[in-house]
């Protein structure tokens, strides 16, 4: 595979059946370092299949994936996730059991354990200070401080998913992986979480791959967007290229590309 | 002489399989369809055993108060699964697995207890009914009618479970419920009421597999857990949940186990848990990887 | 499917019975009166309360497993008998090795023999399989013993007796039961505190995570099936050193320890006295051994109390007597509380 050293994630040929049924038909794409790329498509497309993929939650049949020029397509997905992908999920999951800062530290702790510096002595069974203090300067980034002693459970539909990306960065990833970061949210709440990936973007650099659907969101995210449709990819480019795509008009069948939504 | 003990430990594989299976058969439908592995299972086998001893007694008339017997005892049994599904297995529908697995494992050992307050704790044995006590020459061995008897019935339970999953559309629907309840619920089917008949179905045949099964051996409080042990390892290499698995998988533990025991008699019931380690290397999913069918 | 233990709040700081100093000093004052029973009870009562000590101590191994990590073992008295077997016919061969030694071989015992079970069954479907195969191992171990003759087959391995320990600067002799005993509480509490310290660790944690949620943990880049295994072989091996202690205690150990009843013990223990809690198995040790003391002379009602119990707790009562004294506590000091699982620390 010939990947640029500018190319943070890409992705060759990758195929996936589920049963008789070829979901991934060669699915081919590449993410530059710091920029952000969306994938969107009508429902079935194969988006969230593609998602899956990356992250390592299902294994692709053929093709391979590389990340920082290291193929990771026989990795699975915690190691992966100690390399540096971090992801959310389209319903939100934290530890619910836990206490926000709690689910924070949790994360922390993992990404010392991968580092092998933990921060404290090994006999010392509460988290070391520092970790505490990065959890609680994690939460007041995201804007929920406040909420750092409540139980995860007890956090409304989007202090769950700011909570659920909050543990994401505190993996210092170099590159987030979205699933529909706004899904099920309000209008008001979308474009707080927009700009909260914006700041996250500006401030750490990181990579982005993420599925939206709403145009919006992408419109002030994205640098390019990648379009699926039957598994495979129909078009890539800028949201401004990929608007006047005479095949992305017709998959999308003369709908409102800004409301296409479903 | 290695030809004739061959067809002696065939033989008695089989009927011991078969045992096994009138055992399991009951515990991989519920398995299949309440995805519920139900610790109990033996527990009421035994009661079924003990039922039908209080019918028969210790020597059987006739092949038909044997017979009767067990299919009272089947469906007194199958009346205790209604009543135990109504108080404690509605209740656990929605609960973490793990705990519908302690929860039915209290209830064998309240089955247990119950038995040993009723009927105490002395051991009883109980003969073949006349018609299948006399032994019959095969090769140079003898075999007992019985054994026969045990191999007949258990091919017969199979071919009517396998009829009725397969061929009727009472099976469709089991099959339905047991790929996505959800589903099949919107389509119109009575899903709580398929799921009450199943575990009535699978207690039944516990019962009746335990008047059957009488004269196999002695009759003690215990005599569900070996059983329900052979099962599990049975339900766990066919595929979980599988009926055509979990007849092949008692098969194989059946010859295997009469293999132990006549030609390594000394470690007696130990191949099959080898039998089971290598099977849960090999074929993790089991012989038939079912994705819920039943 | 929903989690039962969804009311219960976090494991890991759930709203405090009672503050930790509160805690602290009831585990001084329990100590204290345990170190004085021996002058204080008669033999018989002496040792129940050491088997009462030890089934804490299993209990609480088992529940590492379950309630910390999520796995649920129904063969615990596999690694139970492997450690009592292990430590008994060392003692009554008279095998020179210090009995400290034994112990910690015993544990060692244990998580291997936990080590190879998970390398199969945590491989997948891990809750079935687990289930199957820690059955299993009890029904052989039972068989293999049931076959030697120096493990005492059908009679159990008798006559054990009592260890010396020889320390550095002088020899203490355990042959008594007042001695053993001591040596038995202190033994316990240093288990306890030892799974303590685990359990509140960062290790904890990741145990804890894995069990609310196994995929997010992975995401989180925690390797879940080597936590799964590692929860698993401590289990094992603390479930061992617990039998390790309970050899020279009753100073015969029968087939009656490697059957499923003597599974069921730990899991009734667990769920009896609360799942969520930490302290949970201990008093659900303490309430079974009273429930049992009272229930001894008749026939069938042990199982019948046992099995009825476990049914009635998982229905009725998932978070056991802690759970339960939780939502009295709630209810008579915060009628308001317990809205929607949210869980403020107390100051």
């Amino acid at each position: 595979m010939n990947v640029s050293p500018n190319t943070i994630l890409a992705s060759e040929g990758l195929r996936v059946s589920y049963g008789p049924i070829e979901v991934l038909k060669g699915v081919s794409f590449s993410v530059g370092n710091g920029s952000c790329l969306a994938v969107i498509g009508p429902n079935g497309a194969g988006k969230t299949t593609l998602f899956k993929v990356l992250t390592g939650e299902v294994a692709s049949r053929a093709g391979t994936i590389s990340f920082q020029g290291a193929d990771v397509t026989k990795v699975p997905a915690h190691t992966r996730t100690s390399l540096g992908m971090g992801r959310t999920f389209q319903v939100s999951r934290v530890f619910l059991e836990l206490t926000a800062r709690e689910n924070v530290i949790v994360a922390i702790e993992s990404r010392r354990r991968n580092a092998g510096d933990y921060g404290a002595p090994w006999w010392r069974w509460r988290p070391a200070r520092q970790v505490v203090e990065e959890a609680d300067a994690l939460l007041f980034a995201l804007g929920i401080a406040h909420l750092r002693h409540a139980s995860a459970a007890s956090l409304s539909h989007g202090d769950k998913k700011r909570l659920e990306l909050a543990e994401t960065l505190a993996l210092e990833p170099s590159i987030l992986l979205l699933d529909e970061p706004t899904a099920g949210m309000a209008p008001g709440d979308r474009m707080q979480i927009v700009e909260l990936i914006q700041t996250i973007r500006a401030e750490r650099g990181v990579s982005v791959v993420m599925t939206e659907h709403d145009m919006d969101v992408i419109f002030n995210l994205a640098d390019r967007v990648l379009v699926m449709n039957y598994g495979e990819v129909i078009a890539e480019g800028t949201v401004a290229e990929v608007r006047e795509n005479p095949t992305v008009r017709a998959v999308y069948l003369g709908q409102d590309i800004y409301n296409a939504a479903h | 002489m290695i030809v004739s003990k061959s067809i002696f430990v065939l033989i008695n594989g089989l009927a011991s399989g078969m045992a096994f299976f009138l055992v399991a058969a009951g515990l991989t439908w519920v398995f299949g369809i309440l995805k519920i592995l139900n610790m109990a299972h033996g527990a009421f086998f035994m009661i079924g055993a003990y039922l039908a001893f209080s019918i028969v007694g210790s020597n059987p008339e006739s092949m038909w108060s044997f017979l009767g017997a067990g299919l009272v005892a089947g469906l007194v049994v199958g009346v205790l699964g209604y009543l135990t599904d109504k108080i404690v297995l509605t209740r656990l529908r929605t609960v973490d697995y793990h705990y519908v697995l302690i929860a039915t494992f209290g209830l064998m050992l309240f089955c247990e207890g119950v038995a040993k307050w009723i009927w105490g704790i002395d051991y009883f044995s109980v003969m073949p009914p006349p018609q299948v006590d006399q032994a019959l020459k095969i090769g140079s061995s003898y075999v007992s009618g019985y054994t026969l008897f045990v191999i007949a019935a258990g091919l017969v339970v199979f071919a009517v479970i396998d009829t009725i999953m397969h061929r009727l559309w009472v099976g469709k629907i089991m099959r339905a419920v047991a790929n996505d309840p959800w589903m099949a619920g919107t389509l119109g089917v009575n899903v709580p009421a398929i799921l009450t008949i199943s575990v009535i179905a699978s207690f039944a045949l516990a019962g009746f597999a335990g008047g059957l099964l009488l004269p196999n051996q002695t009759l003690s409080i215990n005599v569900g857990s070996s059983f329900l042990l052979y099962s599990f390892l049975a339900v766990v290499i066919g595929g979980l949940g599988n009926i055509r698995g979990t007849f092949v998988a008692c098969i194989i533990l059946g010859v295997v186990e009469s293999a132990n025991a006549t030609f390594m008699a000394n470690f007696g019931g130990i191949a099959v848990y080898i039998v089971l380690a290598v099977f849960l290397v090999w074929k993790p999913n089991g012989l038939f990887p079912a994705q819920g069918s039943t | 499917m929903v989690s039962m233990t969804d009311t219960q709040g976090s494991v890991i700081e759930r709203t405090p019975m009672m503050s930790r100093r509160v805690v602290g000093f009831l585990m001084v004052l329990v100590f204290g009166a345990l170190a004085l029973a021996p002058d204080l009870v008669n033999p018989g009562l002496l040792f129940l309360i050491g088997l009462t000590l030890i089934q804490a101590v299993f209990a609480l191994s088992w529940n590492l497993l379950f309630g910390y990590t999520g796995l649920a073992s129904f063969g615990h008295a596999g690694f139970f008998a492997i450690g009592a077997y292990f430590t008994g016919a060392m003692l009554r061969y008279t095998v020179p090795i210090p009995f400290l030694g034994m112990l910690v071989i015993a544990a060692g015992l244990g998580a291997l023999v936990a080590c190879l079970i998970g390398l199969v069954a945590l491989r997948r479907l891990a809750g079935i399989f687990l289930a199957v195969l820690t059955v299993a191992l009890t029904e052989v171990l039972g068989r293999l013993i049931s076959y030697s003759p120096a493990l005492g087959e059908h009679d159990g391995l008798g006559n054990i007796p009592r260890p010396k320990i020889g320390l550095v600067l002088w020899d203490l002799d355990l042959t008594s039961s007042r001695a053993y005993f001591l040596f038995l509480l202190c033994a316990c509490s240093l288990i306890t505190a030892a799974l303590w310290w685990l359990v509140h660790s960062r290790t904890g944690r990741v145990f804890q995570a894995i069990r609310q949620d196994a995929d997010r943990a992975a995401f989180l880049g925690i390797n879940v099936a080597r936590y799964r295994l590692l929860s698993f072989m401590i289990s094992g091996g603390v479930a061992a050193m617990a039998g390790g202690l309970f050899a020279p205690w009753t100073r015969i150990v029968t087939l009656d320890e490697v059957n499923w009843l003597a599974s069921t013990q730990p899991i009734l223990n667990t769920l009896l006295g609360g799942v969520g809690s930490f302290w949970g198995p201990v008093v659900g040790a303490v309430a079974f051994t009273l429930i049992n003391y009272w229930t001894r002379t008749f026939v069938g009602l042990s199982e019948i109390v046992i099995g009825g119990t476990l049914v009635l707790v998982i229905i009725a009562a998932p978070t056991g007597i802690i759970g339960l004294l939780h939502t009295i506590r709630n209810w008579v000091f915060q009628r308001t509380a317990g809205k929607g699982g949210t869980h403020e620390r107390l100051p």
